[in-house]
C-alpha cells in the first residue's frame, strides 16, 4: 500500500467512522435513558438527508439554512414519535424494540411513496467544493470538513453531558430512572430532550453525507444497523466506547474494503462483533447489569 | 398465562388436522393447496419465533436460519447427490447447530442482545451468500432444484405432494409446541420469561434453556428451508432477507405469542391482508409497509397479547361476569 493510498484510506475511515458514532451516539443515548430500543434510527439519518435534499436541492435554500431547518424539523418528529408511541414502552425493551420496527416500516414506505425509490443528488456548497494534497493524495475539502464538523459535534455532546446540568439529569435518569424521578426530576422531559439530540445527531450525519453520497430511502438501512453493531461492540450506555467501536469499524471498511471489497469488510466487521462478545460479553466498555 | 386448555388441543386442533388432510381431496384448485402450503411454512417459521419468545427472548433472524437450511439441504444434494430426505434432516441439524453457537455467544446476558445479534446475523449470512458466490451462487442464487426423492415408490414434485409435505411440518411443530408447553420444559421456559432472577435462583440454567429453545426453533427453520427450496426449485439470498426475518416476527405479534394459535391466527390475517388488497385497482404495493407497520403499531399499543390474547381475555371476562350481567358488574367492578 502506498502512503497516498494509506493517507486516503486513513481519511475515509475517520470519515464514515465518525458518521458512524453520530448516529450511535444518539442510539445510546436513548438506549441509555429510556431503555428504548430504537431500530428505525437509522431512517432519522435517512429523513435529514432527505430534508437537506428537498431545502437545498427542491426550494433553492442555502446549505447551512437547509441543514439546520431540516435538522430541526427531524428533531421534532423524532419527539413526537417519542411523546406519541415510544412513552408508553419506556423501560421496556422487547415491546419498544417491536414498535421501532413499525415505525421503521411506516418511515422508510412513507418517504418512498412521497419522492420515489430514485436516488437524488444534494448540491455541495461552494466551501466545499475543491481539493486538498496531503503527502501525495487528493483528499476532497468536502471529507475534511464533514471531519471536523463530526469531531466537534462529539467533542460538544460529550461536554453536554458531562458538565451541563441537563447532562447530569441525563445520565441520573441512565442510571435509575425512578430515583431520578422521586428527586423530582422531570422524567418525560429528559426523555424527550434525549429524543431530540438523538434524532438531530442522526439527521446531522444525513445532511453531511448527503453532499457525499447520494440520498435515497433506503439509505437509513446499512448504518442503522451499524450503528446497532456500533453500541454493542462499545458497550451499552458508554459514550467513550461508542467513538471507539465507531473508529474501530471505520477503520474496518476503510482499509479491509481496498484489498477484499465492501462486502467483505462488512462481513469482517461482524466477525469482529462476534468474537469480541465471546471474551467480553457487555461489549468493549460496558459493566455488568448482573 | 398459557390459557389454551384441553379442549382446544384435544378436539379442535384434530379437527382442523383432519380438515387439512381432507382438503385436497374435497377441492382439486390447485392455486389453494399452492396457497396452504405457503401458509404452512409461514406458520412453522412464526412458531419458532414464538419458541423463542417465550424464554423472553426475540429472534430476528428466523428467515436467515430458514436460508441456512435451504442452502445447506440444496447443495448437499446439488454437488454431492446425496438423498433427499436425508438432506432434509440434515438441514434441520445445520440450523439448529448455527443457532448453538450463536445463542451461546449472545445468550449468555439478558436483554437486548441476543435481538440486535440475531438482527446483524441475518445481514452477515446475506452478504456471505452474495460474496461466495462460487458456493452459494452469488446473488443469482441457485437454479434447477430437484424435486425430492420419491418415498415408497410414489414420485413427489405434483402441487398435491408438496401441500402434504407441508402439512406434516405444520402438524409436528404444532406437536411439539403443545409438548413443551404441557411439560417441564415449558414451565421452565416461561419461568425464565416471567422472573428470570428467580428462576435462576431455583437452578435453572437460564442460558442452556434459551439456547435449547432457539435450536429447537432453527431445527424447524432449517427444515422449512429445505423445504421451501425444492417447493420453489430455485433460491437466492432475496428469499431470506432481515425483512423476512421481520415479516415473522410481525406474524407472530399480530397473532400474539401467548397462545399456540398465536402462529397460525397472525399468518392467516397477514397474508390475506395483501392479497386481499391487491383486488384494489390501481394498487400500489410500496404501501404495504406502510400498513404493516401501522398494524404492528397499533396491535402493541392496544392489543399486546396479540389478536388470540385479545379474545381468550375477552373470553374469559364473558365467562366471568356471565352474559347477562355483563356492563353492570364492569361498572361496579
Amino acid at each position: 500500500m502506498t502512503l497516498q493510498m494509506f493517507v486516503q484510506s486513513f481519511i475515509n475511515s475517520i470519515l464514515s467512522g465518525g458518521v458512524l458514532i453520530l448516529i450511535a451516539l444518539g442510539l445510546t443515548i436513548i438506549l441509555g435513558i429510556m431503555k428504548v430500543v430504537n431500530f428505525a434510527h437509522g431512517e432519522f439519518y435517512m429523513l435529514g438527508g432527505f430534508g437537506i435534499w428537498w431545502f437545498s436541492a427542491e426550494q433553492g435554500l442555502n446549505f447551512t439554512l437547509a441543514l439546520i431547518l431540516s435538522v430541526i424539523l427531524v428533531g421534532l418528529l423524532g419527539v413526537t414519535i417519542e411523546r406519541s408511541l415510544f412513552k408508553p414502552f419506556r423501560e421496556k425493551a422487547f415491546p419498544s424494540l417491536i414498535i421501532s420496527l413499525g415505525i421503521l416500516l411506516m418511515l422508510r414506505a412513507a418517504t418512498q411513496l412521497s419522492f420515489g425509490l430514485v436516488d437524488h443528488s444534494v448540491p455541495a456548497p461552494e466551501a466545499f467544493k475543491g481539493l486538498i494534497q496531503i503527502s501525495g493524495a487528493f483528499l476532497s475539502k468536502e471529507r475534511l470538513i464533514v471531519i471536523c464538523i463530526t469531531l466537534a459535534l462529539i467533542i460538544g455532546l460529550y461536554g453536554f453531558i458531562k458538565f451541563t446540568k441537563a447532562g447530569l439529569a441525563m445520565r441520573a435518569v441512565a442510571d435509575d430512572l425512578t430515583a431520578a424521578s422521586l428527586q423530582g426530576m422531570n422524567v418525560d422531559r429528559i426523555s424527550s430532550l434525549a429524543f431530540f439530540v438523538g434524532s438531530v445527531l442522526a439527521a446531522t450525519a444525513g445532511c453531511l453525507t448527503g453532499p457525499i453520497f447520494y440520498v435515497s430511502p433506503n439509505m437509513g438501512a446499512e448504518p442503522g444497523m451499524m450503528a446497532f453493531v456500533v453500541i454493542v461492540l462499545g458497550g451499552i450506555g458508554s459514550i467513550s466506547g461508542t467513538v471507539i467501536a465507531g473508529l474501530i469499524i471505520g477503520f474496518i471498511e476503510g482499509f479491509g474494503s481496498i484489498p477484499f471489497g465492501t462486502s467483505y469488510a462488512t462481513i469482517m466487521v461482524y466477525v469482529v462483533l462476534l468474537i469480541t462478545l465471546i471474551f467480553k460479553p457487555m461489549g468493549l466498555l460496558g459493566h455488568a447489569e448482573r | 398465562m398459557l390459557k389454551d386448555n384441553r379442549w382446544t388441543t384435544h378436539i379442535v386442533l384434530p379437527v382442523i388436522a383432519a380438515l387439512l388432510i381432507l382438503f385436497p381431496l374435497l377441492t382439486g384448485n390447485k392455486y389453494y393447496q399452492r396457497t396452504i402450503t405457503t401458509l404452512a411454512i409461514a406458520v412453522v417459521m412464526t412458531s419458532g419465533f414464538r419458541l423463542v419468545a417465550l424464554t423472553g427472548q426475540l429472534s430476528i433472524a428466523q428467515a436467515a436460519f430458514m436460508g441456512v437450511g435451504a442452502y445447506c439441504s440444496t447443495l448437499l444434494i446439488m454437488k454431492l447427490g446425496w438423498n433427499t430426505w436425508i438432506c432434509f434432516f440434515l438441514a434441520g441439524f445445520a440450523a439448529a447447530l448455527v443457532a448453538l453457537i450463536v445463542g451461546f455467544i449472545t445468550l449468555r446476558i439478558k436483554e437486548i442482545y441476543f435481538a440486535i445479534a440475531t438482527l446483524a446475523l441475518n445481514e452477515l449470512f446475506r452478504l456471505i451468500w452474495v460474496e461466495w458466490d462460487t458456493l452459494f451462487g452469488g446473488a443469482a442464487g441457485i437454479v434447477n432444484i430437484p424435486s425430492p426423492a420419491p418415498i415408497l415408490g410414489i414420485p413427489l414434485g405434483s402441487v398435491v405432494s408438496f401441500y402434504y409435505i407441508a402439512v406434516f411440518l405444520l402438524f409436528s411443530i404444532t406437536v411439539v409446541m403443545v409438548r413443551i408447553e404441557r411439560s417441564r420444559i415449558g414451565l421452565i421456559f416461561s419461568s425464565i420469561r416471567e422472573f428470570d432472577t428467580l428462576a435462576a435462583s431455583l437452578g435453572v440454567n437460564l442460558m442452556w434453556e434459551k439456547v435449547k429453545a432457539f435450536m429447537i426453533a432453527c431445527f424447524f427453520a432449517g427444515m422449512a428451508g429445505a423445504f421451501f427450496a425444492h417447493l420453489q426449485h430455485y433460491i437466492s439470498p432475496v428469499d431470506f432477507t432481515l425483512m423476512d426475518s421481520v415479516m415473522f416476527l410481525l406474524y407472530g405479534v399480530v397473532g400474539g405469542v401467548g397462545s399456540v394459535w398465536g402462529p397460525a391466527v397472525g399468518c392467516t390475517i397477514m397474508i390475506f391482508i395483501p392479497v386481499a388488497l391487491r383486488l384494489i385497482p390501481n394498487y400500489n404495493p410500496v404501501v404495504e409497509p406502510l400498513i404493516f407497520g401501522g398494524i404492528l403499531i397499533l396491535v402493541m399499543r392496544f392489543c399486546p397479547d396479540g389478536l388470540v390474547g385479545l379474545f381468550q381475555g375477552l373470553v374469559s371476562s364473558w365467562k366471568k361476569t356471565g352474559p347477562q350481567k355483563g356492563e353492570k358488574e364492569h361498572v361496579a367492578a
